[in-house]
């Protein structure tokens, strides 16, 4: 009875509505449908299927077999893995601070007031846009012994230079510096713009107010632009974790070790020996890492990012 | 309206289920009749697939010239050549065996042959059903592409790992060129001599065929792998050959320092001017030959203890295991790898042919003195072989040869984490 009684007003309010309801609902399922097909089948279906993947012995050719989480404790006990988890880290740590203080400094310098600031952006801005190859391609002239570097020390004061990508404790270092240089542009434009969008009144009051260009840059230009730099940071370190075209042109992941990245390593597993389920697991424990670094960001960004003007 | 927003809601259901079915289906297949290997059309005639490295328009040219020939031979069976990059060639070979969507004609080198054999189907029925006589093929390199006693390809080329030399650099520096069976001791006085004012006797990279020819000349045995295919580069022989040939670049200095991994390294520095000789196979010469701007030279690899050593390599030419048609495909592949073709080949320099009958043709278009060099390698050179899994044997060898050769680290413990990290 009371189920009727409650029942029934829904019902009848129901049931002067499902004509436009069931129309609009169409036209929004069509409209809906390209980007849901796409969706499915080139994201979720591709996420599902590696994870899948990753619970399983899944060789190129051959039986697939189920089991469990054996693909991670192989490569939680395989030292190479280990090796690439600690230099991925080791080169997040290097090159997020070095990107954002290199496009921070220098969309600061590049304020309205320097002349051809435009044609500046663009020159900064050429590597982003260059071929990677071709970027490593002169990099590698840069390092080579008898190289530019090696070549003018040599010349200047006849001592020679480290072989840079060829030297255990120099590689890494060489592959952040030209990663700096080919990545900082990016940011740099974004900063530029977050910059020129600061009310022009705040720093002429700060001014007047006797602030000196160091404190009106840490109190006033840093947290204006603090949504920007908490995207472009949050950007470059998920970037900065799949690092992988520059140490695989530039070092093959050598000498020995010490440029092997977790992207590498992946790729590695799954197009050289062809071990789709160990590639996926490793995949997978990328994706957690940057999924885990990120919340800690967003979780972070309420003490420091402002969002008044 | 309940029911019809249920409904409406099911078909919403269903359709996503078709479309991840449909994914399931598209990204699992590969069983299936349509092969992206090879098609018929309803007259009969046979599209296949043939996938083939290839270094430049030139390269494709003469490539498409055998994929035409097949067509005469048989007007039935038409070609489609796919060219990559040769190192790309193989990444993308694995993937596409495992999608089922490999060419249904596979170029592969001897290698790499065990990595891949899942992928392909032996030859072995198709060679009897149709009468194929194998013997004028070289041996070593139809052992090459053998695998577990089966055969995966016919051979197309075949070389021994040798020494080519700058002869300018040679004249200049008033050192005699080496003759066939030349020593060690000669190679490396050679060396010492032509290592002046900033150019190197030689040049040295830890890539596998051309170090571990040098190796084995070297120490007379010491071999990276044994008769069971297990890798044994940590045998005391093997990291005394291994520091040997470090410690031209580490002490010795008669080879340039390694700058990172590049594996056109020795090739560059050759061509360059910069390093007077480096170990090849014959399937480079001619190219070398034609792009050296000084005069090129061949020696055997100098001999140790038990004479002049060295390696075979090579390449041919198999059918995955995906391929629809494989009747048409052997067709295609013996015409590929008939007297007439390989001759050709030859001729133009494209490969040291795999048949006996039809080598004297490429010493047409070779040099002089090419002959009696080739001829003493082959005579000492032995297939060489590889364990299933040798790209990453490849990678670890450079990556922590590298640093041996660079005097960063001693041949044994390169070598020993080589083995280590190389997968069983």
């Amino acid at each position: 009875m009371s189920d009727d009684a409650i029942g029934r007003p829904a019902a009848v309010a129901g049931r002067r509505r499902p004509s436009r309801l069931r129309r609009d609902g169409r036209a929004a399922a069509f409209f809906a449908a390209p980007s849901m097909i796409g969706l499915t089948l080139f994201t979720l279906f591709p996420i599902v299927l590696s994870l899948v993947m990753a619970f399983f012995q899944w060789p190129a050719v051959g039986e697939r077999t189920f089991a469990g989480v054996e693909n991670f404790t192989t490569l939680f006990t395989d030292p190479v893995f280990r090796r690439a988890l600690l230099n991925t880290l080791l080169f997040v740590v290097l090159y997020l601070p070095l990107n954002l203080v290199v496009s921070v400094g220098l969309a600061v310098w590049m304020g309205p007031r320097i002349k051809g600031r435009k044609a500046l952006r663009v020159v900064f801005f050429l590597p982003v846009v260059t071929p990677m190859v071709a970027n490593a391609i002169v990099w590698r002239m840069i390092y080579q012994p008898n190289g530019l570097i090696d070549g003018s020390l040599y010349a200047a004061t006849g001592t020679h230079a480290p072989n840079f990508l060829g030297e255990p404790g120099w590689a890494m270092f060489a592959v952040v510096a030209m990663s700096v240089w080919q990545g900082f542009g990016y940011n740099m434009l974004v900063f530029s713009a977050a910059l020129d969008a600061i009310p022009r009144h705040l720093l002429e009051a700060a001014q007047i107010d006797g602030a000196g260009p160091w404190r009106q840059f840490f109190r006033i230009m840093l947290p204006m632009i603090s949504p920007a730099l908490f995207f472009a940071s949050t950007m470059t370190l998920i970037t900065s974790f799949q690092v992988f075209t520059q140490p695989f042109l530039m070092t093959g992941g050598g000498p020995g070790m010490d440029t092997e990245t977790l992207m590498m390593f992946v790729f590695d597993k799954g197009f050289s020996i062809y071990q789709y389920g160990l590639a996926s697991a490793g995949a997978w424990i990328l994706f957690v890492l940057i999924l885990g670094v990120t919340a800690v960001q967003f979780v972070g960004q309420r003490r420091w990012v402002t969002y008044d003007v | 309206m309940g029911r019809q927003m249920y409904s409406g809601r099911r078909s919403l259901a269903v359709a996503t289920a078709v479309v991840i079915a449909g994914g399931l289906a598209a990204g699992c297949g590969g069983d299936g009749q349509e092969s992206a290997g090879g098609k018929k059309a309803g007259n009969g005639a046979v599209t296949l697939t043939w996938g083939m490295w290839a270094s430049g328009t030139e390269d494709r040219n003469a490539w498409q010239k055998v994929a035409d020939q097949v067509t005469q031979k048989y007007p039935n069976i038409k070609i489609t050549l796919e060219t990559s990059p040769f190192k790309d060639y193989f990444t993308k070979l694995g993937t596409r065996l495992a999608g089922g969507s490999a060419p249904c004609v596979v170029s592969m080198q001897s290698l790499r042959t065990g990595g891949y054999v899942s992928g392909m189907r032996p030859l072995d029925d198709l060679i009897k059903k149709n009468g194929l006589d194998t013997a004028d093929f070289d041996s070593s390199i139809m052992a090459g592409l053998a695998s577990g006693g089966k055969q995966y390809a016919l051979p197309y080329d075949v070389g021994s790992l040798i020494i080519t030399y700058n002869k300018d650099m040679f004249k200049a520096a008033g050192v005699p060129e080496p003759k066939v069976g030349w020593s060690v001791a000669d190679f490396e006085s050679a060396a010492k001599k032509l290592t002046t004012g900033g150019k190197y006797g030689f040049v040295g990279y830890p890539s596998a065929l051309g170090m571990f020819s040098m190796i084995l000349s070297k120490t007379g045995n010491a071999e990276p792998m044994d008769a069971s295919g297990k890798l044994t580069l940590t045998t005391e022989q093997m990291k005394a050959g291994f520091q040997w040939y470090a410690d031209l670049t580490a002490k010795q200095g008669v080879s340039p320092k390694i700058p990172g991994v590049d594996n056109n390294f020795t090739e560059t520095q050759f061509l360059n001017g910069n390093a007077a000789m480096s170990v090849n196979g014959p399937w480079s010469v001619l190219e070398l030959k034609a792009k050296a701007k000084f005069g090129v030279g061949l020696a055997t690899i100098p001999a140790g203890p038990d004479g002049t050593k060295s390696y075979t390599a090579g390449s041919g030419f198999g059918i995955s295991q995906s391929c629809p048609y494989p009747d048409e495909a052997f067709k295609a592949v013996s015409t590929m790898t008939s007297a007439e073709v390989l001759g050709q080949l030859g001729a133009v320099g494209r490969a040291y042919p795999a048949r006996k009958s039809v080598q004297n043709k490429w010493y047409e278009n070779a040099f002089e003195g090419s002959k009696p060099v080739l001829d003493a390698a082959n005579a000492s050179s032995k297939p060489f072989r590889t364990t299933s899994n040798w790209d990453p044997v490849e990678k670890l060898l450079a990556q922590y040869g590298i640093q041996a050769f660079n005097g960063q680290t001693t041949a044994a413990d390169a070598l020993d984490q080589v083995q280590q990290q190389s997968p069983a």
